[in-house]
């Protein structure tokens, strides 16, 4: 009984897998394999060792089929294609231009947002960041006071290490230069993980102040600064006025955070370390191997709330973030580069779409091959996999094109892409893009090709010998195309649309100042030559004057740090009559400013007055605030009079409100105004201030004489970022542009595309149509009658197309949110705009088939039929 | 003729193994399988893929055709006269080698 069990068992097993055969051996000689199989297993009384042999040589057999089959159709299918190279070249690089730019946007994505941190263990690397729901503060860094808690009180961490930006002034040498430095606990490089190229990293004891001091080099600083030099271990140079000696160079390609030049370790018994205020530093940490972040996040969760309860004049509402280092890196850029990959996914639907309609209609007229094809023998099956053969090739070889294309379009991309897109310089197409590449050139394949192929599944290629024509099922596929690849289209022309609109509201938003003729330096003069307030005024002072003097300037001023530049002090305050408030309730945007800074940038006085050289140390200490900080903080009342009280340095400082100057857009131009104070810089100068020119001419000539006169005052001191206005401007929105600029490019090809699509699909049709069109004529119908049937043809499948692709992009557009400005993602204006670009695209499209349809002979037309 | 033959050697084993097998008369697929082992005494044992795969060759070859045979539901082969010839000149090749291979006392103990 069991033994029958068994023997039926094995038979149907056999049975199901003869399907892997190719259907054609399998009706062949299926049955008899079937029966040899059963007398065999009869024979060996069912022994596994009988049983695992006639399943190997199934399986060998099988593949080796199916292989026969692929060389054959391979060969056959290179013959066709080549035989048709205009047809063959067309699919190609249509396919090829779809391909590529997936590949393009999908090895940013891969780099960006899916490799790995190069550094060990890199998921075990977390950043944190503060934030305070209270005051409305959504990311701030930390505090190092607050750090030395966690890194005491929480076990998450292997290690806990922290830094800040700080500008190096390099001088003793040639000329002074300004590095891009960090000042980190000496523990940074053992979080990350990274050993040096030479010499060594901190020792933990190197933070101790008065200890010789040390720097570790980027490579890219010790490459182009010097020459790379291999004895430049234990050299020392002059930094910031003090002697430092270089105790390591990094490794080429690290760079963290990506614009470090240098690397300086943070003294242990500096006063920043003191303040639980001081929240602007950069916070990373290592995880325990088996700690989560979840885990982490809750262990300092509860520090902080204790924090909260023992300092409430620092710590009120103040929380804690944890995110992996890599999605802190990436975060911003995410969206973005998801929907342009979703967007380059379109494009690449809608080059489908097209080729899928010439596959579709060179099949109907490959008709007459199929048919002879099959009535010597050729089965259903074997001839789409015949055709599936021709379109896979086809999408590989459009792949392999494709990549091509990727590899220039990165260059583009990384070359003219905004320098803010983390990591771009480590994109490059490696296994998982061309992995990438390869998936979806086959899906590309085997889907495009099933359209064509479909046809031949329902049978109708059978009826064409009988003299039958294919029936509207083909047409109907054709249309659905077609519908698709315009909904698509607008879908991407809304998004890009709105982008656009977006861009076109940030050019109007007003900064606040004149931007024109502007051009801007940065002086860094050293602390130990003005060690005082007075002094560094002074200096300033002379500068101004000496700048002033040149021909060209109408007038030329001093600022902390200026509009847009991307940097910004934020300093906590309290307001003196405002009873019952503490330093650290309020904070405002700080800046230090020369008298006539407001005058030179045209930034228009409100109320009260501006600075003069009397607002000097001997004088009592003033303030200038901004509007939104009058209207926010002295919202019934004069703010005139008033006093701010800050904590500047460690020192309490109380300056009186003097005037109210209009505001400034200085977080950038599409960012909410911020509440700004502006100080005296008689009073308190910054310790590096950048000047501000207003020109009579082009500011780019002013440049060499400006610096002149500066180094007349002090010959050692670095200038840098010699830019004008308009170009810091243009940088602050080179992102957005960049974005909006791509964005556009899919949606034009898509756009041109889609014509293309409806173009071909109306010639096709007016070709099957011309006898139809002939009797027409025949019967007394117009030209203009053809042209506006033709005409309504198309423009009727678009039509739906359209609707379709505005509920779409109704739907999809909301994703763009994050990206948009002062536009509705469903903005009417936008989308009318589009619509009519998209409809008078498609007239375009339509009209060369209408001419063609309008110049029907009718007596030729009917002989053809 | 002969040289149009040479271009068919040497013959795969799967492919003399089967021709042998069809050298006395026709025989359906199971019974190919059986006299080949039985030639072999059992050391060749084709599996039924290998069989039908190495069939369906020989047929592309004209080294054998389908025929009528005793069981209806059966399929059934016969060598063609080129299959023959093919067979011959295969064994006749073998033949010469092992000539070679006894002048040189290589066959001593068998």
């Amino acid at each position: 009984m069991t033994n029958t069990t068994a023997i039926s068992f094995a038979d149907k097993l056999y049975s199901f897998l003869l399907f892997l055969y190719p259907a054609e051996f399998r009706l062949e000689y299926g049955s008899e394999m079937q029966h040899i199989f059963r007398e065999g297993y009869r024979e060996n009384s069912g022994a596994p060792i009988f049983l695992a042999g006639a399943l190997g040589d199934l399986l060998v057999t099988a593949l080796r089929q199916h292989l026969e089959i692929l060389v054959q159709d391979v060969d056959y299918a290179l013959r066709m294609l080549w035989k048709q190279a205009g047809f063959t070249t067309i699919v190609v690089l249509t396919l090829a231009l779809g391909i590529g730019a997936n590949t393009a946007i999908f090895s940013v994505v891969n780099t960006v947002l899916l490799r790995p941190l190069p550094y060990p263990n890199s998921e075990q690397l977390v950043a944190i960041s503060s934030y305070n729901q209270q005051k409305a503060e959504e990311q701030r860094g930390v505090s190092p006071a607050d750090l030395l808690d966690w890194r005491a009180q929480s076990s998450a961490f292997e290690s806990l290490s922290l830094y800040r930006g700080e500008p190096v002034n390099l001088t003793g040498t040639s000329q002074p230069q300004r590095f891009s430095g960090i000042v980190t606990s000496t523990n940074f490089f053992e979080t990350l993980g990274v050993k040096p190229l030479l010499g060594r990293t901190f020792s933990p004891d190197e933070d101790i102040a008065g200890k010789r001091q040390v720097v570790v080099l980027s490579y890219a600083l010790w490459q182009q600064n010097f020459g790379g030099d291999p004895l430049i271990i234990s050299k020392t140079f002059t930094l910031n006025d003090q002697p430092y000696t270089v105790i390591g160079v990094m490794p080429p390609g690290f760079a963290e955070p990506s614009w470090t030049q240098l690397w300086l370790p943070l003294a242990n018994n500096s006063s920043e370390l003191q303040s639980r205020q001081n929240r602007y530093f950069t916070a990373i940490g290592r995880l325990k191997p088996a700690v989560s972040l979840e885990q982490a996040q809750v262990q300092l969760d509860t520090i902080t709330i204790r924090l909260d309860r023992a300092h409430p004049d620092t710590n009120h509402g103040w929380r804690v973030r944890i995110l992996s280092l890599q999605d802190q890196l990436v975060g911003n850029i995410r969206p973005v580069l998801l929907i342009l990959l979703g967007a380059v996914g379109c494009v690449l639907l809608i080059a489908s779409t097209n080729v899928a309609n010439l596959l579709l209609a060179r099949t109907a007229t490959r008709q007459y091959e199929f048919a002879i094809r099959s009535a010597l023998g050729a089965s259903q099956t074997r001839m789409i996999r015949q055709l599936l053969t021709e379109s896979v090739l086809l999408a590989l070889l459009g792949g392999s094109i494709g990549v091509l294309f990727a590899l220039g379009g990165l260059q583009l991309l990384i070359a003219f892409g905004p320098a803010d897109i983390p990591r771009i310089k480590e994109v490059s197409l490696d296994g998982w893009v061309l992995s990438f590449t390869l998936g979806i050139s086959l899906l590309t394949g085997l889907v495009f090709g099933l359209f064509p192929a479909l046809p031949l599944a329902r049978g109708t290629v059978n009826q064409t010998l009988k003299g039958k024509k294919v029936g509207s099922g083909q047409q109907r596929t054709r249309d659905v195309l077609v519908i698709g690849e315009t909904a698509m289209a607008l879908t991407l022309l809304a998004g890009s649309g709105l982008l656009i609109t977006s861009f076109l509201r940030l050019q109007e938003v007003q900064p606040g100042f004149d931007t024109h003729n502007l051009l801007t330096m940065v002086l860094s003069p050293a602390d130990f030559k003005y060690p005082s307030n007075g002094a560094k005024a002074r200096f300033y002072q002379q500068v101004l004057d000496n700048i002033e003097a040149l021909p060209g300037v109408t007038s030329v001023a001093a600022i902390s740090d200026t509009p847009l530049s991307g940097s910004n002090l934020i300093f906590p305050f309290r307001i003196r009559e405002k009873a019952n408030t503490n330093t650290g309730d309020f904070d405002a945007l700080y800046h230090a400013i020369s008298p006539n800074y407001f005058q030179t940038m045209a930034i228009p006085l409100l109320m009260g007055r501006t600075f003069n050289i009397h607002d000097d140390e001997q004088a009592p200490s003033v303030v200038i605030i901004n509007e939104t900080m009058a209207h926010r903080f002295f919202a019934n009342e004069n703010p005139i009079g008033k006093h701010l009280v800050l904590d500047y340095l460690g020192k309490p400082f109380a300056p009186e409100i003097v005037g109210v100057v209009g505001n400034v857009k200085h977080n950038g131009l599409a960012a909410n105004l911020s509440p700004e104070m502006y100080v005296s810089g008689l009073q308190l100068p910054w310790f590096s201030m950048t000047l501000v020119l207003r020109t009579a001419m082009e500011p780019l000539s002013l440049s060499t004489s400006a610096q002149r006169a500066v180094w007349q005052v002090d010959k050692d001191l670095p200038i840098s970022y010699i830019q004008t206005m308009e170009k810091i401007i243009s940088d602050s929105v080179a992102p957005r542009l960049f974005q909006t600029l791509l964005l556009g490019l899919f949606a034009g090809v898509a756009l041109l595309l889609a014509a293309v699509g409806v173009s071909g699909v109306l010639f096709y049709s007016v070709t099957k149509r011309t006898p139809e069109i002939g009797i027409r004529l025949a019967l007394g119908a117009r030209p203009q009658d053809i042209f506006k049937l033709i005409i309504a043809q198309g423009m009727s499948l678009v039509a739906i197309g359209l609707g379709l692709g505005l509920i779409a992009a109704l739907a999809l557009t909301r994703f763009l949110n994050s990206l948009l400005f002062e536009v509705n993602p469903s903005d009417p204006f936008t989308f009318v705009f589009v619509s009519g670009l998209l409809l008078a695209a498609a007239l375009m499209a339509c009209y060369l088939p209408a001419r063609r349809a309008m110049g029907v002979n009718p007596i030729e037309a009917i002989r053809y039929e | 003729m002969s040289e149009d033959l040479q271009s068919f050697l040497p013959l795969s084993p799967t492919f003399f193994h089967i021709l042998l097998a069809l050298g006395d008369g026709t025989r359906h697929g199971y019974g190919i399988m059986q006299v080949v082992q039985e030639h072999t005494q059992g050391r060749v044992c084709l599996g039924a893929g290998a069989l039908y795969d190495s069939i369906k060759r020989l047929l592309a070859l004209g080294f054998i055709v389908e025929c009528a045979g005793n069981e209806e539901r059966r399929r059934y082969y016969e060598l063609t006269r080129l299959g023959r010839q093919v067979t011959a000149a295969e064994a006749e090749r073998l033949a010469q080698l092992v000539e070679v291979a006894r002048s040189k006392s290589l066959l001593e103990g068998i």
